[in-house]
């Protein structure tokens, strides 16, 4: 196996080395090259996916992450169009004798209605791309979408899409297709972003206004992704405007936001900066709650992105985002908790149809408790530092094929928890051992037009995880309740004492059958050796990441799905229906009552099995007129099986909703009026609820039925909001709207938890409790702006 | 010992959440039963005193009847060497103990018997059985009373500990506070419980164990009261089963709680019992609040 393993390494290795070499050559079948750039005209962004059509041939390509696009053909005359939805079409005619570059710089289309609510590169682009099981957010999209506080956020929409459930109502953790919100990669411009909430979970990192393109994929996950189970939320920041300086903000009930953007001496440099800060607590000197007085809670973000064009074949970016949750007691308690993500990346042009990008990236997630207690300080302190480094490369061989290969290495640093009394040098000990890992993968895929009628995604990706010293490994033996150690093993720094390794293959079929109409078909393997300590349903700041190692491998995961795509009206009504398969194995849960908090053999509270989960989606979409929106419907199950968890019997995870429904309308009434709605309802999530009781020492103690044995109600809930734009001028500069929303419009009492306590009229009787979220009827206003 | 930090830390976090969620009571809740099981309470310290073990029957969800006691068990609890009866408290009904002058020895293993007990009425006699470590402890050489102003809502008294753990591998503490021989940790949930995961062997510095809080009418010291530390040296089964019980004794809150699970039991047949069986030292000592 090791000798095969080696072989695969090898002839991989081959190929990231070969290819870049003779690609870089002249095509020997006698093509020549279209190449170049798409941009926005009015801010020189690179429009991600727009799409090149030859239209003799019927064929074409589309700009990569970066804009770039690259297209071969034979020397003859052809017309160009470059397509961007929203964007006026371009039409180029061309003699194409020599390899030729055409940067092209699209103009947004006058808006006369309301924009499209899921973004497509083309009308029938759903129809037509390989790809399913995806979808991209268009910010213009998710800021109409009515929010709590108007506070529109980018992973609130994304939990109203086919497949995502919220994990608890308000927080920004999600499940896709029944996996675990631990198994979502999240990314901002390539940094993984480990914890992505602020305000326990009621807001996202995410400041819309430096968000220029997000792209969840729930499945069919393409080769040069890797390291979760169940998908990945690419998310890209603006570059920032290199034509004029242009700055958009708004002003809200509790948070406010500006961004700043603009060319750097000329148009080659151009960069943005963006914050954004709540401030209920500025108020809270204001109360007359002595402790609200010294109290502080608040959150901000930063965002920093500087681009420069060295020349036409080289380029690089510098990104760089941190935010932090801050709050505690003047005197008592303070905490806080962030994310930390920079990234350098080098866009090379190595010829015509050869692209590549190598990034330098770090991230970092920490959090920070103190506590004074008893005459002295506790401090408790918990981070996790990654650094990568990745090359890419994108290869446009002819119109029939795209090519992507690449390699990525990753450090991480562990820190669970440091613990100690401050001003002691002597400490309350380091409470949990550090660890280190490496993660590397290696990819290559291909995506093959044959024919008019069928193009097939294939690829497959080779992981390797290494486990390095030092660490402290403890070996287990099993028992009940608790697994005892009845082992220790010390590794020297730098040694690498475990590894993993894993092929992940990926194929994707589409056999469209006309403009309208396709059937798509997809397989993925994903493997993900990074786990989440956390067995809460939303996940919280305390929650820290840990690798796979000798006690806990990696969890696994193979998914098919196949859908059907059909477009109605010239496009303009999108419909699909998608049904998946996903088995899980290694999945990990936590023991009954665990402890995962400071707890050095934690690993020990760990159980892992198997789980699968398969569904329908159905989606229907309506992109334009002066009514559009989308609803969709997913149908649902997902079952884990672990020995040691709920007498090794199959349950229901806590986000396994059978029946979900999202519905999200726009009503353009004028150009400055547009009247939103969405209505979200699914089946109530999985409880545990006690079936006995019993008393011990005074104490009300609870018997429980087999784990998430009884439901919750259902969920349901309507959102409005209603924008108000200014009139427009010519030559008028400042643009700003009235966003007015109504959260929970129809004011039901949702169940967020129930909760069995001690009846208040009658302290032997115990009473259940629903809990549920205080935004009842809760309206919002924003006042956005842009000049 | 930074478990009682942790608890602590996350609290602040469990509070601010709970301060911002409304409730309502649901009537009619429609909950199963489950089949009887026979519930546990007993202990064995090196206090020379009645030992008691304590019998019933698992409840209704929502105790909205009686707790029906377990009469006419035979029960015994034995090192190995020497055995020792309960007999019935006649005005306790349910309620067992030992004669006065028994005590357990650190480094004994103790073994509960229960018989003569039929939970589920199928006319057959149960019997169960669990068994638990009388683990050694140190004496604690003092305790202080720290005056705590840091929160804006109570003034409090600290209860810091000073004892040298034994070491000899992980030591788990239950700890409880008296103000005048009573109890101030009369509850499950107002226990305080440590380990010595990074502390093994060493000296506990005047490590925070209770806050006597002023705002409370029980506990608000006068001059002349007696402020007294007990210190129980405990297994790790009961450390887990007072941890789990604390954890299910509060709400439920979905960012920061895991699922709801049984607390785990050592009494024996385990699908058949609930409750805990525990041996365990005890020190103590006082200091007089002037």
């Amino acid at each position: 196996m090791i000798i095969k393993t080696r072989l695969i390494i090898l002839s991989l290795l081959f190929i990231i080395l070969e290819v870049p070499v003779w690609a870089a050559e002249d095509q020997p079948a006698g093509l020549l090259t279209i190449s170049g750039y798409v941009k926005d005209a009015e801010s020189g962004e690179s429009l991600i996916g727009a799409t090149i059509s030859v239209r003799e041939l019927n064929k074409g390509t589309a700009a990569n992450q970066y804009g770039f696009y690259s297209v071969s053909l034979k020397p003859a005359n052809y017309i160009l169009e470059f397509r961007y939805i929203g964007y006026q079409i371009i039409q180029k005619t061309i003699n194409l004798n020599k390899d030729i570059t055409i940067n092209i710089e699209l103009v947004p289309e006058e808006k006369k209605i309301a924009e499209v609510v899921i973004m497509a590169d083309r009308p029938e682009a759903n129809v037509k791309k390989a790809e399913m099981s995806i979808s991209k957010l268009e910010m213009k999209t998710i800021k109409q979408v009515p929010a709590l506080m108007g506070e529109v956020d980018v992973l609130k929409v994304i939990q109203m899409l086919p497949g995502v459930q919220s994990t608890a109502e308000g927080t920004s953790g999600f499940s896709v297709r029944g996996g675990g919100n631990d198994q979502n990669l999240i990314l901002l411009d390539e940094a993984t972003v480990y914890n992505a909430s602020h305000l326990m979970g009621f807001f996202s990192v995410f400041n819309n206004d430096a968000v220029r393109d997000v792209k969840l994929y729930k499945g069919d996950i393409p080769a040069n992704y890797g390291g979760r189970l169940s998908s990945v939320l690419d998310v890209r920041m603006k570059e920032g405007n290199n034509k004029k300086f242009a700055a958009t903000g708004g002003i809200g009930l509790i948070s406010s936001r500006l961004t700043l953007e603009g060319p750097i001496g000329n148009e080659k440099t151009s960069f943005l900066l963006a914050g954004r800060r709540t401030y209920a607590d500025l108020f809270f000197p204001l109360m007359s709650d002595s402790s609200l007085k010294k109290s502080k809670l608040y959150f901000y973000d930063l965002n920093l992105k500087i681009n420069h064009q060295i020349n036409d074949r080289n380029r690089l970016y510098l990104s760089a985002y941190t935010g932090r949750d801050l709050f505690g007691q003047k005197g008592s308690s303070d905490a806080g908790f962030g994310n930390l993500t920079g990234t350098l990346r080098w866009n090379h042009l190595i010829s015509n149809k050869l692209f590549s990008n190598l990034s330098a990236v770090v991230a970092r997630y920490d959090y920070s408790l103190k506590m004074k207690q008893g005459g002295s300080n506790y401090v408790w302190n918990s981070d996790m530092l990654d650094y990568t480094l990745k090359l890419d490369f994108n290869y446009f061989p002819n119109p029939q094929n795209e090519i992507k290969f690449g390699i990525s290495s990753t450090f991480h640093d562990f820190n669970p928890a440091d613990a100690y009394i401050e001003g002691e040098r002597s400490r309350l000990g380091a409470a949990v051992p550090k660890n280190y890992a490496l993660e590397h993968g290696l990819y290559i895929s291909n995506e093959q037009k044959i024919g008019d009628k069928l193009t097939v995604k294939y690829g497959l990706r080779y992981t390797v995880f290494q486990n390095i010293g030092t660490a402290t490994v403890y070996t287990f033996a099993k028992g009940y309740p608790n697994y005892s150690v009845t082992d220790t093993t010390y590794y020297a720094s730098g040694k690498v004492f475990h590894t993993y390794m894993g092929l992940e293959p990926r194929l994707g079929i589409n056999y469209t059958f006309n403009e309208e109409s396709s059937l798509k078909a997809s397989f993925s393997r994903t493997i993900q050796n990074m786990q989440l300590a956390s067995n809460s349903s939303g996940g919280m700041p305390l929650d820290v990441w840990f690798p796979s190692g000798p006690n806990i491998k990696p969890q696994k995961a193979n998914q098919y799905a196949i859908g059907y795509f059909r477009n109605f009206a010239n496009n303009t009504i999108e419909t699909s229906i998608e049904s998946y398969y996903k088995q899980m194995y290694d999945v990990i849960d936590f023991k009954d009552n665990a402890q995962l908090l400071m707890n050095p053999r934690m690993e020990g509270d760990i159980r892992s099995g198997t789980a699968k989960a398969y569904g329908v989606e159905l989606f229907v979409k309506k992109n334009s007129g002066r009514l559009n929106g989308w609803i969709s419907y997913t149908l649902s199950k997902v079952r884990r099986t672990i020995a040691e968890i709920n007498n090794g019997n199959p349950y229901p995870t806590t986000y396994d909703k059978p029946h979900n429904i999202n519905v999200i309308v726009n009503y353009e009434f004028s150009n400055r009026v547009i009247l939103s709605g969405n209505w979200v309802y699914a089946t109530g999530a999985p409880i545990t609820f006690p079936v006995g009781s019993y008393v011990i020492d005074n104490t009300y103690g609870k018997y429980y039925s087999a784990r998430n044995g009884y439901r919750m109600r259902d969920y349901h809930r309507l959102d409005l909001s209603l924008t108000l734009k200014g009139k427009e001028h010519p030559g008028k500069k400042w643009e700003g709207e009235w966003v007015f929303s109504m959260y929970n419009a129809y004011g039901r009492h949702n169940d967020w938890m129930i909760n069995f306590v001690q009846d208040s009229k009658d302290v032997t009787k115990v009473v259940a409790e629903r809990w549920y979220l205080p935004f009842v009827f809760f309206p919002g206003i924003t006042y956005n702006f842009k000049f | 010992m930074m478990k009682n930090i942790k608890v602590q830390i996350i609290s602040i976090f469990i509070l601010s959440i709970i301060a911002a969620g409304c409730t309502e009571t649901i009537d009619n809740i429609q909950l199963d039963s489950t089949r009887p099981r026979l519930v546990v309470e007993g202990y064995i310290s090196t206090d020379t005193t009645r030992q008691m073990v304590r019998l019933s029957k698992l409840g209704d969800a929502l105790k909205k009847d009686p707790v029906q006691v377990i009469s006419n068990a035979l029960i015994t609890i034995s090192d190995g060497t020497t055995t020792f009866g309960l007999t019935e408290d006649q005005t306790r009904k349910g309620t067992y103990f030992t004669s006065p002058d028994v005590f357990g020895v650190a480094g004994r293993t103790y073994t509960l018997l229960i018989k003569n007990v039929d939970i589920n009425n199928d006319q057959v006699m149960e019997e169960y059985t669990a068994q638990s470590l009388l683990k050694r402890l140190n004496p604690i050489d003092s305790i202080h009373l720290v005056y705590n102003t840091s929160n804006p809502d109570f003034k409090s008294w600290s209860v810091n500990l000073y004892s040298l753990d034994p070491g000899e591998g992980r030591n788990f503490y239950l700890l409880k506070v008296r103000k005048n021989n009573i109890l101030l940790t009369d509850s499950v949930f107002k226990y305080s419980i440590a380990d010595n995961y990074s502390f093994e062997g060493k000296y506990f510095d005047g490590f925070p164990v209770y806050s006597i809080r002023e705002d409370r009418k029980t506990e608000k010291l006068t001059p002349g009261d007696t402020v007294t530390l007990e210190m129980y040296g405990i297994t790790e089964d009961y450390y887990s089963f007072i941890y789990s019980y604390i954890a299910d004794y509060y709400p439920k809150v979905p960012i920061f709680s895991g699922p709801s699970a049984n607390i785990p039991t050592n009494i024996k047949p385990i699908e058949d019992a609930v409750g805990v069986f525990a041996a365990y030292s005890i020190k103590r000592k006082s200091v007089i609040y002037k």
